[in-house]
């Protein structure tokens, strides 16, 4: 069985911090914090350290955010690159960071249905502010153009949390049966 | 399944990037708080489907055959992974209450992998006698990532009885090869085991006369040649009873008086069967009689006492401070209530509802009346010595009782009075009120030691300090 060592999280890390650079518009003030972020996760996941990992991701997460030009979702192309710039590398960095742990490594076992689960979400996040675009442009189209950052932003947060809910009371059902 | 720290932390930096989202009015604040939130989803799945593949199954095994208080009692602890999925849980077995660890640890991190065997042993010191819950375990178990815990009690546990101290053991096999239970007068009985014989006179010298029974130191004095009579000594099937009522269990601050009774009982026991008396106990509380091991002889008599013995209930610790508990009113034992012990005494008024009363009269057959005339009905006439250790509370009008019925059966009856305040500590301070409680207390004591003495009872009240040996002494030499 394959098992996930500390040289395959620091490469998906670097990937990641690598991603995130690339495309934001990375100043000297988020730079700095980005890299110290990276070199705090990479330093937790050398000596199996978690809270110097999670530390450096809470880092790395806020500093990406700021750099980020990430301004709407309506568009198809916003989405790629939020998805791009920010979701993925962030989830591959917090998986990075937190899988490290004192002890023998975890076996790579993959989970199809968590995984399957975690693509319904991303996907209904993600796509929740153009689907809701459409719906209002069905039903109102001079609306449509108008919606607001802060109303993304709502939409977002709306989508995600109904997500898990609708999602953890599935895996709980089917952990039942 | 719940949140642990780290987690709790995550999702506190969620609420943060939400926030900070609306506060800066950007888009990428929300898309960072929505990535960890999915991590954190997917965590929780994940979890949640090792938890439904790897059920431990538990086995416990007491490696000690006898376990004794004070002594280390040594656990075998196997864990049975039968899932696909390696099981990753810190496994805590719980001691015993009031107990201390011993050697090894009972708190352990596994890594079982699929469909194989873990098990560890460690030892646990009982600080006293009873019974003891074992096998209490409970299996902590975190995700990979840290965020999610799952804490739930494995299957399994067993109640282990322990014994008394080891010293008591080792006291009854050294006093009974020195001390010897001699009550006054011969039995009726004779000895089926002639160990020794009883000197009973002279008479003049016949032929035929065995020349060591001759009295040699005689034959210089009176110029006659004289012998020595030796008669049979005799043997009492002795049933020794052990009161288990609530008020011989409570400990308040000192000793429980039943513990000192089980280590009496042991001790008397082993002195009677080294003095081919056929020993028996019978332990019994306010309602009926929890054990019997009948009166015999043989080298396995004493192991079937020492089993009765060992299914005797623990004490009830109670708090040291304030004055001793009331005396409770007799057949009502743990009504007068013991906060620690609630389930325990509702069980017991329970118990004492299904009790059946004929007539204002107890029904033959229970507790210590029943069992004496029981015993007595099956003896076949043989003259039998029974010993009661008891505190007189709540079995008062019991031991009466059977004094009387060992008086008109020709019976004898010792009675060992477990002294309620000998065992209590000492009053913190002696005022008048306290004096006067002391002195009714003892004058009621001295009416019923009155009582059992005009019903043909021998009678002996002790304290904690007072040792098998010196009961014995004091039987032998006629004190009691």
């Amino acid at each position: 069985m394959t098992t996930v060592t500390s040289v395959t999280r620091m490469a998906a890390v670097l990937a990641s911090g690598s991603a995130m650079l690339l495309f934001s518009k990375v100043t000297f003030s988020t730079l700095v914090p980005m890299l110290v972020g990276i070199m705090l996760i990479l330093l937790g996941v050398a000596i199996a350290y978690r809270p110097s990992s999670v530390l450096g991701l809470l880092i790395v997460l806020t500093a990406s955010a700021l750099a980020s030009d990430v301004w709407t979702l309506t568009d198809i192309g916003g989405v790629l690159r939020a998805t791009a710039a920010i979701y993925v590398p962030s989830l591959v960095m917090a998986w990075a960071a937190l899988s490290c742990e004192p002890g023998e490594p975890h076996e790579l076992r993959f989970r199809r249905r968590a995984s399957a689960r975690l693509l319904a979400m991303a996907a209904a996040c993600l796509l929740s502010v153009p689907l809701f675009a459409v719906c209002v442009g069905l039903v109102l189209p001079t609306a449509s153009m108008g919606v607001s950052t802060m109303t993304e932003m709502s939409v977002i947060l709306l989508a995600a949390v109904a997500a898990v809910l609708v999602l953890t009371r599935q895996a709980r059902s089917a952990n039942n049966s | 399944m719940q949140t642990s720290p780290l987690g709790l932390v995550l999702l506190t930096a969620c609420v943060a990037f939400a926030l900070a989202g609306f506060l800066f009015t950007a888009v990428s604040w929300v898309i960072v708080c929505v990535a960890v939130l999915s991590m954190m989803a997917y965590a929780r799945w994940r979890f949640a489907g090792e938890l439904s593949g790897a059920k431990p199954l538990v086995e416990h095994e007491v490696l000690d055959r006898m376990a004794f208080a004070q002594e280390p009692v040594g656990i075998k602890v196997r864990v049975t992974n039968p899932g696909d999925e390696t099981l990753r849980a810190v496994l805590r077995d719980a001691l015993p209450e009031g107990s201390a660890l011993g050697i090894g640890n009972n708190v352990v991190t596994i890594s079982v992998p699929p469909r194989s065997v873990h098990s560890f042993t460690y030892s646990f010191i009982p600080a006293r006698r009873g019974s003891h819950a074992v096998g209490r375990l409970t299996v902590h178990r975190t995700d990979a990532f840290g965020l999610f815990e799952h804490e739930e009690e494995a299957d399994g546990g067993e109640v282990l009885n322990v014994h008394t101290r080891k010293e008591s053991f080792d006291t009854a096999r050294k006093i009974a090869g020195r001390e010897h239970f001699e009550y006054s007068g011969m039995s009726r009985t004779p000895a089926i085991v002639l160990r020794e014989f009883e000197f009973d006179g002279l008479r003049e010298h016949q032929p035929g006369d065995k020349t060591r029974d001759v009295y040699w130191k005689g034959l210089s004095k009176t110029g006659q040649l004289m012998t020595k009579m030796y008669k049979k000594e005799g043997t009492l099937r002795t049933m020794i009873f052990v009161d288990c009522s609530r008020s011989m269990r409570l400990a308040t601050g000192g000793m429980a008086r039943l513990d000192h009774a089980v280590d009496l009982g042991l001790q008397l026991s082993n002195v009677l069967l080294s003095s081919f008396h056929p020993a028996g106990v019978a332990t019994y509380d306010e309602v009926s009689v929890t054990g019997q091991a009948q009166p015999a002889l043989g080298k396995h008599q004493f192991e079937r006492i020492t089993k009765v013995l060992r299914g005797t209930p623990g004490a009830i610790v109670t708090e040291e401070s304030g004055p001793p508990p009331a005396k409770p009113v007799p057949d009502s034992g743990g009504a007068n209530g013991n906060g620690a012990n609630r389930a325990e005494g509702a069980a017991f008024l329970d118990a004492v509802k299904t009790v059946r009363f004929d007539k204002g009269r107890r029904s033959a057959g229970l507790g210590l009346e029943g069992i004496a005339r029981d015993i007595i009905a099956h003896s076949k006439g043989q003259e039998l010595l029974f010993i009661i250790v008891s505190d007189l509370v709540s079995s008062r009008d019991a031991v009466l009782a059977t004094a009387r019925l060992c008086q008109r059966t020709g019976n004898r009856l010792l009675v060992i009075q477990t002294y309620e305040d000998w065992y209590a500590p000492p009053p913190k301070e002696m005022d008048v009120q306290e004096g006067e409680r002391l002195y009714d207390r003892l004058s009621e004591g001295i009416k019923l030691e009155g009582a059992l003495r005009r019903a043909g009872a021998t009678f002996l009240r002790v304290g904690p300090a007072d040792t098998t040996a010196r009961i014995v002494r004091s039987v032998r030499r006629g004190i009691a």
